[in-house]
Order: C-alpha cells, then structure tokens, then sequence
C-alpha cells in the first residue's frame, strides 16, 4: 500500500514523496483531590501524505486505512494545483534502513499497563500534602506515549521506528483562605515504566509544593528594567523561545526571523554556546530519525557568540540551500514536518552563581521560569516566573511573585555576560506549525545584564 | 462499517462486558486548508479524520478510552481498554440521561453551499489577500501568514439508555498576518475572519485590519510605568475575560481552584457587569442545541449586575453538588467530560469608544496582548505583556510597546468603570466591549 501511494504522488506530478503512517498508543492516570480524576488509553491511527514540486508542499492526513481513499484525496488536492501529470514516473522500494536504537526501553508500558501508576500518584500525594493544611490541591499525573512510525519516501527511505516515552506531572496549589499560588515539577523522559520507578516521586513533590508555598507568601515585584540572574533546566525556555525558534529555517524561509542573513556574524558575547542535540540518549526531545526519516544529529547553534548553523527540515534546507539538520518533526501524521528543536540548551560556562549575583547589585533572581511565548518575526518574547526572589545589594533576598520577563530575542542575546557551570535540562512540550513535539530546554545559570521585568 | 454501527458495537461489547452505563461519542471531521507565500501556493492540505470514544461506568467507576482506528478489532481493544481502566477508577456519580426532544431550531451553523466551495476558490482568495497589503502600504515588508481553509464536522452520541444524538456544523476561516517595518522597528498585525458563507468572507476587511493593525504599533515606545486608568479594546477583552471565567466552571469549584467558590448570590463585580452563557444564538460559532452528554442546552445567566448568578455545571458537577446539569458537558474522544461554555457573553454599554478613552485626563488604550503565561483563572493574577496606545484628553499621542500589565482578575472586575456600546466584529463565541478599567499596574 505505502508503495503504491508513493508511486501514485509520482504519477500526479509531484518530485518528491513521503508517506508517514503512524499508530500510536497512550495512556494516563491523574489523580487529584487524593483520588483517581481520571483513567484513559487511546489509538490513534492515520497516514500523513506530503507531495513536494519546487517549493510547493501538498498534504494529505487521513485515519482511513484505504489506499483508494488516499489516493482519491491526493488527486483532488493536485487537481486544483494543476501540476503536469508523469504518467511514465514510477516508484519501486530498495528495502529498508536499519539504525541504532539510542532509546531502548526495558518495560514497555503496554505490558506493564497502568495499576504502578495508582502508587506513585498516591506517594507524590501523600508528600505534597505533608507540608500542611495550606495545600489545598495537589495533582498527579503519569502519562505514556509509545508511537510507531513508518516513514518512506521516493527518494528510498523506508525507515520504522518506535518512540515511547513517559511524563510525571506533579501541581501545588498553596492558599491562604485569600490568595492561591502554585508550584509544579514535570520530569519526562524518552524511556518505558523505568523512568517512573527511577524517579525521586518525594523530592519532586515536596519540591512543587514548596514552590507553591514560597510564592504564596511573596510579594509583587515592581517592574522596569533591571539584571536578572536566570537559574538552570526549565530557564533555558528563553532561549528556546526568543532565539531557538527564530534559528529553524521554517521562520527563515519566510524571512520571519531577526535572525535571517546573520550566519557567521556575532549575535552573544563569547561566553555564550548554545547547542540543539537529538542525539542524547534517554532525553525527552530526543529521536533516533526525524519525521522525515533522517538520522539525527547534534547541531551547533552558536559558537562563542557567533551564529554558525540553523535548525533545516528538508524544505527549509532546499530553500535556503543549507544541509538539513534531522530536525524535521510533527505532532503526527496530522501535520507536515517542518524544522523544530530537540533537547536545545545553553552549554556550561564558568562563572559562578555567586559572582552573577554579588555583580548585579539590584536586580531579580529568576530560579524558575513558567511557560511563555515569542513572535518569531519580530522577536519579542513574554515569559512568566514561576519562582522569582530580589536580588539586593548583590544578595538573594525575598521571593517575589507575578513577574514576568519581556523583550527582544536577538537584543537580549547580547546581554547574556555570565554563563555557569551547573547546566540542567528540563521536559517540555512545544507547539508550532507542525503541532505540539517534546522538546528538552536546559542551561546553567546565566545573568542577563538588562531586561524588562513586569511587574507591580 | 458505518459509525453508528462501531458505536453500535461499542456499547454492545461494553454492557456484556459488565458495565452497568455507558455513552459512546464519534466524530467525523473534513478540513481543507491552503497557505500562500510570495504569491505562490506555501502549502495545501487535506485532512479526514475519525474517531470513538467511549466512558462506561463499571461497579460505579468510571473508565474511558478511544481509538481512531475504526475497525472491529480496535473497537473491541478499546472498549477492553475502557473496562481495565474502570478497575482503577474513582466511583462517579451519574445517571446518564434518556433521549431528550431537541427544539426544532435552526442554529444556522449548516450551509450546504459552503461543501461546493473548491481548494481553486481557497487559492484565488488567499492570492489576493497576500499581495494586497504590500501593494497598499509600503511600509508592510512582508506577508509571512495568509491562507483560508474550510471544514466540516459530524458529531454523534449514544447512550445504553437509547439516546442517539447528532450533529454537523461547517465553516470557513481565513488569516492574514503581516510584519511593518520602519528603520529597526517591526510590528507584526493580521486579522483572522470565519464565517459560514463564502461571500461573509471580506478580503477588503482583512487586508485593512492586518495593515491597521501592523502599522498603527510603529514608533511604539513604553511610557513611565506607575498606576494608569486602562482601556482593554474589545479586541482582546473577551479572551481575557473568557480566560478567567472559566473559574465559573464548577469543576474549578470542586477542585479548590476558583476564587467564586461560596459566592453565589454574592457581588463578585461593579454593577454594569452582565455575562451569561447563550448557546442558542443562531449563527454563532459556539452555538448548540445539546451538550456532549445529550442534555438540552439553555441560557445560563453567569453574573448579573455584578452578582454571581450560576457556576456552569455537567452532569458529574451537578450530582456532586447536588444543583441541576446546565448543560455545559464538554468532551473529546478520549478522556473524562469536562465543562466548556457556548458562547460567553459580556452586555455591551451604552458609551462609544471614544467616550471611554476620553473619560480620563491621561490612560493607555491596550489593543494587543503578549503571551499570558504568567496569568492564573485560579489566582486571578494578570501578568501579561502588552501593545497599545497612550492617550491624553482622549487623543491618541504615541503607540506603547514593551510593557506589562499587571493585576488581580477577581479585582479589577470591581473596578471596570465603563463598558463601550460595541463588541468586536470578529467570528468567535466569545464576546465582550471595550472596558474602561481604572488604575491598573503598568510596567516598562
């Protein structure tokens, strides 16, 4: 069937052609109010289609299993295109790529199903609520993912890979009869039930429901621009959002990136190196193969300040005559591929927490950071802070609560000065074009000299 | 096989398998999107897509699971799925409902016409609407979104007790989003539109919006930051007012997460404040005549002259607080029904926009909203990037940029001091004026 749906894309016109099939199976538990919320597991099935002539992209999705059906959609989808039919182009598979799996996994979570997961909710329960009666809310939640894909193309790629991976959700809420504030820890990994019985369910528990209760008794920050220390793992969010994004080459072909035209020019002081890896094994951003079916790799981004490479899916690469990156991904087979980071991060410096915070005199102390977005066009990102304290006469002072971290990718670059040691990665889930992909974020602490913070 | 008879064997295997309840939802949905850049075709997608879902209750507890494999082997695979889970579940309270007669009314959200519009229609639309702007206002630099798409869907439900339920609706949609530039600066604006009729569609109205709305921001510099009056454009207003309503959601209640909990009946907001829930307003884009558990679906008043009225409730919230189903039940293929609303609306005013901005020797007019990540429906807490306008004496003097406002949600409901006589003219379920707020935290 895949064989003569490439061969039919070929007939229709087209240069290129791939086929994505992909089944998937989920299941996940929360647990909230100390009981089960919830219990579900799901298929999903379907087949995503891309035809490619010059920089056109065609794309078919269907969860119909029926060759006809797709064959069908993608003619109608030619038809108002009007492509010149190769009624003599034909296409015949040379077989199949091996590779090593990077990933493997000791309990697959179908045989292990999803009894474990009542305990290890129930643990992380019990030792967030330990901290007392201001907890007033805590959720767990134990999600697995396991996604088998075939991805074949004209060009003779014919790949089959499995990804499972596993998350842990633990959410604090703290309140005092007035005000509510929340704290929450979300490991994840690219593994089986393995990374679940490996986790420090206590510590991550306690550690969300501190959280909630350090910012429950803060104060509001007052704004303006100000030196901010960031700490290490999910800090790394702002370099993901404000230059990460603005480094795939889907922003560049539109010339929707501050960054276009800047490859071998300097953008961050020398202390800064940031790197976008699927290679590392384990890690929750990573592939073995891209959804494009190509071996993937560890891509340098910026070198000691200088801009050296983009993140390229195959269209980007064709378009901006760069090499591709195996950095192509989608959600599913409901989404063409596009380019999109991995496991992006901050390499580690030298220097040390205590000289970022004793030179910033006044400033603010982001230790952890929330969610948060950029314009990839324009550059301007809005981040949250989860947990946030004054920094005062070069000292960690009192937490503060509400603030937020605003400005310009490509202008704050410049203002990173410091860059320690202590890189940490964090789990997270990214949306663009082409869906919502696991996506690792990471850095050491770094101390940003001048940036916008929002306040009271 | 036909989806009502997967449904069909869904509840089947699911009864003989033990449950004592069960409902079964399936969905059918057919998209049609094209994406134009530089006045070539970026990309064209078609999509079909189809699913099952089922909840059943099993010695009272409740298990769910979906496949979108429609076939009799996965359907068997789910509804096994759904009676393992039922094993690990907590005990709900539910009766499920019998069929219910639903009111012979045309929501208009079916137009036939709308399935003969063709992906050549969807291309020539979305060309013109890309090189317009450019050729309008030199100072658009580039068109990096624009395309239209269609779609249709088809919902079912169905229940042991013998209800059997079904709905369609269609739409078109469009967006055009552009980047301005002068010298360093560059501000990106667009419009996306929806409607239910191929001429609703105005390509004149998206292409003055994007370009409006780009344009309008260049020059944009922050002001002093301290305590403002602040108007919130209508533009924004009802996302952000939809974002903490959703505390109304008596789910939040239950669950210690809403700062309404307790006060119904009580004055939550200034007196002008008038929300209610109107999911019978025939041709608006959340507008439906059952909910997802196949019970009728009515006009709830959430707060009315300021006093909390109603929380929005399924059937699991209603038993568990011992109130009446509002018909608010929400629910995907997979997973446990949650509570959704159907259009919310926030009463216009009686003043113009004009009326508001001038109302104060000096305010800032907020007309776009940056990220919103640090804002929390539970804490109420508003911190969030903004772009606007400073005014003075009701004139417009510079656009703003690089701020944040900030506050709390639960708060600043008591200090709306204006509501405007106009809600934007956009194709969304949710609905609100512009709304004068006085002093709110501006930062930058």
């Amino acid at each position: 069937m895949i064989e003569s749906l490439l061969d039919h894309g070929l007939k229709l016109g087209a240069d290129f052609v791939e086929v994505f099939r992909e089944e998937s199976r989920q299941a996940s538990m929360v647990y909230k109010d100390s009981k089960v919320e919830s219990v579900t597991a799901g298929t999903d099935f379907g087949f995503g289609i891309r035809l490619i002539r010059g920089s056109q992209v065609l794309y078919v999705d269907s969860s119909m299993e029926d060759a006809e059906h797709l064959k069908g959609a993608m003619s109608s989808l030619v038809s108002a295109y009007g492509w010149d039919a190769k009624t003599d182009a034909f296409f015949h598979a040379d077989g199949a790529q091996n590779f090593n799996d990077q990933h493997p996994v000791t309990k697959a979570p179908h045989l292990v199903g999803q009894q474990p997961k009542l305990e290890w909710c129930k643990r992380a329960d019990v030792a967030a609520r330990g901290l007392g009666d201001r907890i007033q809310q805590v959720t767990v939640g134990a999600t697995d993912k396991c996604q088998q894909v075939l991805i074949a193309n004209t060009e003779g790629v014919w790949v089959e890979d499995s990804r499972t991976r596993c998350r842990f959700n633990i959410n604090a809420t703290a309140g005092d009869g007035n005000e509510l504030a929340m704290g929450s820890e979300t490991p994840g990994a690219m593994a089986g039930m393995e990374f679940f019985e490996n986790l420090d369910i206590e510590a991550l528990a306690i550690s969300a429901a501190e959280r909630s209760l350090r910012m429950l008794e803060a104060g509001y920050i007052d704004g303006g621009k100000m030196p901010v220390v960031i700490g290490p793992a999910f800090g790394g969010v702002i370099f993901h959002e404000a230059c990460g994004h603005p480094l795939e080459t889907e922003a560049h072909r539109k010339n929707a990136s501050p960054f276009v035209g800047k490859i071998g020019e300097a953008i961050a002081q020398p202390c800064l190196t940031a790197i976008d890896d699927g290679l590392m094994a384990g890690s929750w951003g990573s592939v073995n193969v891209d959804d494009e079916g190509m071996p993937t790799q560890k891509t340098t981004l910026i070198e000691n300040g200088v801009l050296v490479n983009l993140l390229s899916d195959r269209v980007g690469a064709m378009e901006l005559d760069l090499p591709r990156t195996g950095s192509g991904r989608r959600e599913s087979y409901r989404y063409a591929p596009v380019s999109r980071m991995r496991n992006t991060y901050i390499a580690a410096g030298q220097d040390s927490f205590d000289d970022m915070v004793s030179s910033t005199g006044d400033g603010l102390y982001a230790k952890v950071l929330g969610g948060g977005s950029v314009n990839p066009a324009t550059g301007e990102f809005n981040f949250s802070v989860q947990e946030g304290y004054r920094i005062r006469d070069g000292k960690v002072a009192e937490p503060v609560r509400g603030a937020t971290l605003i400005g310009k990718g490509h202008e704050i670059m410049p203002e990173i000065s410091m860059v320690g040691p202590d890189l940490d990665l964090a789990a997270g889930m990214c949306g663009a074009s082409s869906g919502s992909v696991p996506v690792t974020v990471g850095q050491p602490s770094i101390k940003v000299d001048d940036i916008l913070v929002g306040g009271r | 096989m036909d989806d009502w008879k997967c449904m069909e064997m869904a509840l089947d295997l699911a009864m003989k398998g033990g449950a004592d309840q069960a409902d079964v939802v399936q969905n059918t949905s057919l998209s049609e999107e094209v994406e134009v850049f530089e006045g070539q075709i970026a990309k064209a997608e078609s999509s079909t897509s189809s699913g099952v879902g089922i909840r059943l209750l099993k010695g009272g507890k409740a298990g769910y699971a979906y496949t979108r494999r429609m076939s009799e082997q996965s359907i068997s695979v789910m509804v096994q799925d759904a009676l393992d889970q039922s094993e690990l579940g907590s005990e709900l309270k539910l009766d499920l409902p019998t069929q219910v007669e639903v009111p012979d009314l045309d929501l208009e959200d079916w137009n036939e016409g709308l399935m003969d519009v063709t992906m050549g229609d969807l291309k020539d639309i979305s060309l013109e609407m890309e090189a317009r702007p450019r050729q309008e206002d030199a100072r658009i630099e580039n068109v990096p979104h624009a395309g239209m798409g269609k779609g249709a869907s088809w919902s079912r439900l169905m229940n042991h007790k013998g209800m059997r339920l079904e709905e369609r609706s269609n739409d078109l949609s469009g967006y055009l989003y552009v980047v301005a530039a002068e010298g360093e600066q560059k501000k990106t604006g667009g419009f996306g539109d929806g409607s239910r009729s191929l001429s609703d569609i105005s390509v004149d109205r998206m292409v003055e919006r994007s370009i409006q709305y780009s344009t309008e921001l260049l020059g944009a510099r922050p002001v002093a930051g301290g305590e403002h009056p602040v108007v919130i454009s209508n533009r924004i207003s009802a996302s952000l007012l939809a974002m903490y309503f959703s505390s109304v959601s008596a789910e939040m209640v239950l669950k210690g997460q809403s700062r309404f909990e307790g006060k119904v009946g009580e004055k939550v907001a200034v007196d002008g404040l008038q929300v209610s829930c109107e999911p019978l307003i025939p041709g608006m884009p959340g507008s439906r005549l059952f909910d997802d558990e196949g019970l009728l679906c009515q006009r709830t008043p959430i707060i009315e002259s300021g006093v909390l009225k109603s929380f929005t409730h399924n059937l699991e919230t209603a038993a568990l607080m011992g109130q009446q189903p509002t018909g608010h039940g929400s629910r995907g293929l997979g997973g446990r029904t949650g509570i959704g609303f159907s259009n919310l609306l926030v009463s216009k005013g009686e003043q113009s926009l004009d009326e508001l901005l001038g109302a104060h020797s000096s305010c800032l007019y907020v007309t776009k909203l940056e990220g919103g990540a640090a804002c929390s429906p539970v804490s109420g807490e508003i911190s969030i990037g903004i772009q606007g306008f400073w005014v003075e004496n009701g004139k417009i003097v510079h656009p703003v940029d690089a701020m944040t406002l900030s506050g709390n949600f639960f708060d600043m409901i008591h200090n709306i001091e204006g509501f405007s006589n106009t809600w934007y003219d956009s194709f969304s379920s949710n609905k609100a004026p512009d709304l004068l707020v006085r002093g709110m935290a501006l930062s930058g």
